[in-house]
């Protein structure tokens, strides 16, 4: 091969050149890269949609001129990338917003966090925040959705058991709880209204597994499976918003809610922008842009009412089930047990 | 075209030029012996060690028998083997074909379905399998919805399933075997041809009597590769078999420790039973390799001749336009039109077609822009110590030969049988405690990507500096200059035509590599293919789709360099998973 090529060969200039240049590049740029770790600006680990945590940051630094950034992941994951950090003595982040309250609970404990009482949180129930700790930046209800275009609303399952019916066979895809601490949740509260063969009852309706709501509502959306299980409402409205045949169900009994908290690591880089992002998140103007804008319902006393569209309505009107800080408790001291079960049926 | 160059079967002795002790060159291959032992020793023990070590650091086999005595575990290892070897059938058939229909036969266009080769290069398997769910999704996928509108078939293909992975890694795997055998079937002797057709069998007959069992050992080599690749596999059974619930090893390796709490021990004990597999294949593979007896491939005697299919040629130039439809065309349309789609539903209307995907994409998404800088600088930088780093151990191994070479071309071999996760795992554990903590900086991904690369980059090199006489150096050398001035000012220069291939097909394997990055990364080392798998992840179809396209182009222009370069060859022959 070489014999072959050998006369049209690039000149060793322009070998040294690209090789040089490159190297120069990862000698400057690499150090550089990781040195800066957030000197003055925000880097938040986050769960929930991209495209929500990109516009809540965009505003922070309209208003306050911090840069501020989000990386996105399921909510698992989040815990691991920090929980790693704390571990390696590196901590890159100085915000984290996620729905694994319960381990914020721990962290707390364990001296991981900030003791920071935001100004801000006195607008919140006291039965949903951890004073000093971290406060509600907004709350998921773990929906049931369907594809309108494949099933008319007075065919919808209507209840949480309905979804055991063998009609909806090879029919439902499912939030994944190895993925996404509000699915955690759910298979929690589920175990606790249905029994513990919740996860075993699922499996035998050969559930599709996906691993954020988004990708949940997209299958619904598609047609792929008509019925979206443990999915959570901002989803169900902005896909339907886009003109998706999607609508939600909230069962009477009661819809699990999940917490999506805001806290700060007390090791992070640059505290003060930290704390100033956490204020802003929130702070009314921000948790009105969550509500109105990414349908995400809010805890916060003087923001307006949920919208009443696609099946949704305002929180004060949803039966929430096993959700309150004690149940976070429980759910923490059992959830190995029932995560255990419900791998069992996840592959 | 060979997974691993023999270097030590190169017949040169030691050349005296080279004083056997207190020579810098002892320094340098001790030191390059230290390097690779902490890229790729280490982990490697770590990993080891943590497989058979408990919390409290006693020694037990407790995770073995928790990994074992679990269905869903076994169940995992069950499907991989079925994924593994289903794949590396349907990719030896498939391969072998192609290579025949390109190197031997009188099909038309067979310069556009030489293509087939770099298909996994243009679109990496992952990207492949989530074209295809877009496909061939049991209900929604659009093969099965024409199937249904034209031909009344109620569902033609079902790609959540390990038939789905088997055809994806088969369709992405198989020009890995066509590269290998259409090496072995256009360099073969064709006397033994000319020989049977003189006595009267004829073109099937020979074909099937001759020319297959002259090139069985480079398709039994094809397959074995085909099988470990297949193996280690992440990205395909992670998009095609989670939603489904059907786990392999990579994948159960990925949600042990991905989930919470981590479960480390057990994802040691899953990656040694994954690695056991893939260091059987590839030593199998090796094994046939050096049975060079049983090939006639010795670049001499005539050249064979075309086989002439008459009419049968536009069936085989069918066959092969139709594996590029399956590979490349039908992927890469569906890709493009879900990029250009605000929402993914079963009837196309006109109101959801925007730009807002590559919008969002390149201005908006914070991730992207910073994935798109790290690769790009972890590629191109990434490539080229890799590729220096190839040329310094080519060098020791085949001009310098120390006593100490051998191993040196061991290690810097070994990554070879370590499938992308199990390497990572072990790095990860490796170097995320003191004394060198790299988890958390862009050093871990840049020498996770040198360690599990640099095979390739030595074959390269080495295949370069095996066609070299050592004659120029010993010249440099016996005139006065030093070590270092022939390396620099002889041995390199004449490797550069090596070197330059080598430094692309680095960069286009860094660029999507994944199964070790969606473990090493941490948020401000986000790379592309870790933003791609993260979109994927959180279902945003169409801003996934854009970034997809995005991501084929830039290895289109890379690919269209090296085609220029004309220095696409052998070297090179696994794939990226």
């Amino acid at each position: 091969m070489a014999a072959q090529i050998w006369s049209e060969n690039p000149g060793r200039r322009t070998f040294l050149g690209w090789t040089g240049a490159a190297a120069a590049g990862l000698a400057l740029g690499l150090p550089r890269r990781t040195l800066a770790a957030a000197a003055g600006k925000v880097l938040q680990y986050a769960g929930g949609s991209a495209e929500s945590l990109t516009a809540l940051d965009e505003l922070f630094t309209a208003k306050t001129g911090i840069p501020a950034e989000s990386w996105r992941a399921g909510g698992v994951a989040v815990v691991q990338k920090v929980e790693a950090e704390f571990q390696a003595g590196r901590v890159l982040h100085n915000v984290i917003g996620n729905t694994e309250v319960e381990a914020m609970i721990r962290w707390a404990e364990q001296g991981h966090l900030l003791n920071y009482d935001s100004p801000e949180a006195a607008h919140f129930p006291r039965e949903f925040r951890m004073p000093g700790y971290w406060v509600p930046q907004k709350v998921l209800l773990n929906t049931i959705a369907y594809n309108t275009g494949m099933i008319k609303p007075a065919e919808a399952p209507k209840h949480w058991a309905d979804l055991m019916d063998p009609v909806w066979k090879d029919k439902i895809v499912m939030l994944d709880a190895r993925a996404s601490g509000s699915a955690v949740h759910f298979v929690f509260a589920m175990r606790k209204l249905l029994g513990k063969e919740f996860a075993t009852r699922m499996a035998k309706q050969n559930v599709m597994l996906k691993r954020s709501g988004g990708d949940v509502a997209n299958t619904v959306v598609a047609g792929e499976r008509p019925i979206g299980v443990a999915i959570q409402e901002y989803y169900v409205y902005s896909r339907a918003k886009k003109g998706g045949p999607i609508a939600a169900v909230l069962p009477d009994e009661g819809v699990p809610m999940t917490i999506y908290a805001l806290c700060i690591p007390k090791n992070g880089p640059d505290l003060e922008a930290a704390k100033r992002y956490v204020d802003f998140a929130l702070g009314k103007e921000a948790q009105t842009l969550w509500q109105e804008k990414f349908a995400t319902p809010v805890l916060r006393d003087d923001v307006p009412p949920y919208p009443r569209e696609f099946g949704l309505r305002p929180l004060k009107e949803v039966k929430i089930i096993f959700s309150a800080i004690e149940d976070l408790k429980e759910e923490g001291a059992t959830k190995r047990e029932f995560m255990d079960e419900w791998k069992q049926v996840s592959g | 075209m060979e997974a691993g160059v023999r270097l030590s079967t190169v017949p040169w002795a030691r050349p005296k030029w080279i004083p056997v002790a207190r020579s810098p060159l002892w320094w340098l291959q001790a030191a390059v012996l230290l390097l690779l032992a902490y890229l790729v020793l280490f982990p490697s023990v770590v990993l080891m060690l943590e497989s058979v070590r408990d919390a409290a650091g006693k020694w037990t086999l407790a995770w073995f028998v928790q990994v074992y005595s679990s269905a869903g575990n076994y169940q995992a290892l069950v499907n991989s083997l079925i994924v593994g070897a289903g794949s590396a059938l349907f990719a030896t058939i498939l391969g072998t074909l192609l290579a025949w229909i390109v190197a031997r036969t009188d099909t038309p266009c067979r310069g556009l379905l030489e293509i087939a080769a770099l298909v996994p290069f243009i679109c990496p398997p992952f990207i492949g399998a989530l074209a295809w769910t877009l496909l061939g999704s049991p209900n929604t996928g659009l093969l099965n919805q024409w199937a249904r509108k034209l031909l009344g078939i109620e569902r033609l293909v079902n790609m959540y399933s390990l038939g789905g992975m088997v055809l994806v890694i088969g369709l992405y795997t198989a020009p890995f075997v066509l590269l290998i055998v259409g090496g072995a079937l256009r360099s073969m002797d064709a006397t033994m041809e000319e020989a049977s057709m003189m006595s009267g069998a004829n073109q099937a007959m020979t074909t099937a009597v001759v020319t297959l069992p002259l090139v069985a050992p480079a398709i039994l080599s094809g397959a074995f590769l085909a099988l470990v690749l297949a193996l280690e596999q992440f990205g395909v059974p992670a998009v095609l078999g989670l939603p489904a619930r059907i786990p392999v090893l990579t994948t159960k390796i990925w949600t042990t420790i991905s989930e919470y709490p981590p479960q480390y021990g057990q994802g040691a004990a899953l990656c040694v039973v994954l690695l056991l597999l893939t260091v059987a294949g590839v030593l199998l593979q090796r094994q046939l390799l050096s049975r060079r007896r049983f090939t006639t491939v010795t670049g001499k005697g005539a050249r064979p001749r075309l086989v002439r299919l008459g009419g049968l040629r536009w069936a085989t130039f069918g066959f092969g336009l139709a594996y590029l439809m399956a590979a490349m065309v039908l992927p890469m349309g569906v890709l493009v039109l879900a990029s250009f789609r605000t929402i993914w539903t079963q009837e196309l209307a006109w109101s959801q077609l925007t730009l807002q995907n590559y919008g969002y994409i390149l201005l908006k998404y914070p991730l992207s822009r910073l994935a798109m800088t790290n690769s790009i600088l972890l590629g191109a930088g990434g490539a080229t110590l890799a590729i220096l780093l190839a040329a310094v151990v080519s060098f020791l191994n085949l001009r310098a030969r120390l006593p100490g070479h051998r191993a040196l071309e061991q290690l810097a071999m070994l990554p070879l049988a370590f499938p992308g996760i199990v390497l990572a795992y072990g790095m990860l554990r490796a170097w995320i405690q003191p004394p060198l903590v790299l988890y958390g900086t862009m050093y871990i991904l840049l020498a996770a990507y040198i360690g599990r690369y640099l095979p390739y980059g030595v074959q390269s090199t080495s295949s370069t500096l095996a066609q070299i006489h050592p004659e120029l150096e010993e010249s440099s050398l016996m005139s006065g200059a030093s070590w270092l001035s022939t390396f620099r000012c002889i041995t390199l220069p004449l490797l550069r035509s090596g070197v330059m291939a080598g430094w692309i097909l680095l960069f286009v394997s860094f660029l999507r590599e994944l199964s070790a990055s969606v473990l090493l990364y941490t948020p401000k080392q986000v790379v592309l293919s870790v933003a791609l798998f993260d979109l994927w992840a959180s279902g945003d179809i169409g801003y996934l789709a854009a970034l997809s396209v995005l991501m084929i182009l830039i290895a289109v222009a890379a690919l269209g360099v090296l085609r220029r370069l004309r220095a696409a060859g052998p070297g090179f022959d696994r794939g990226i998973s």
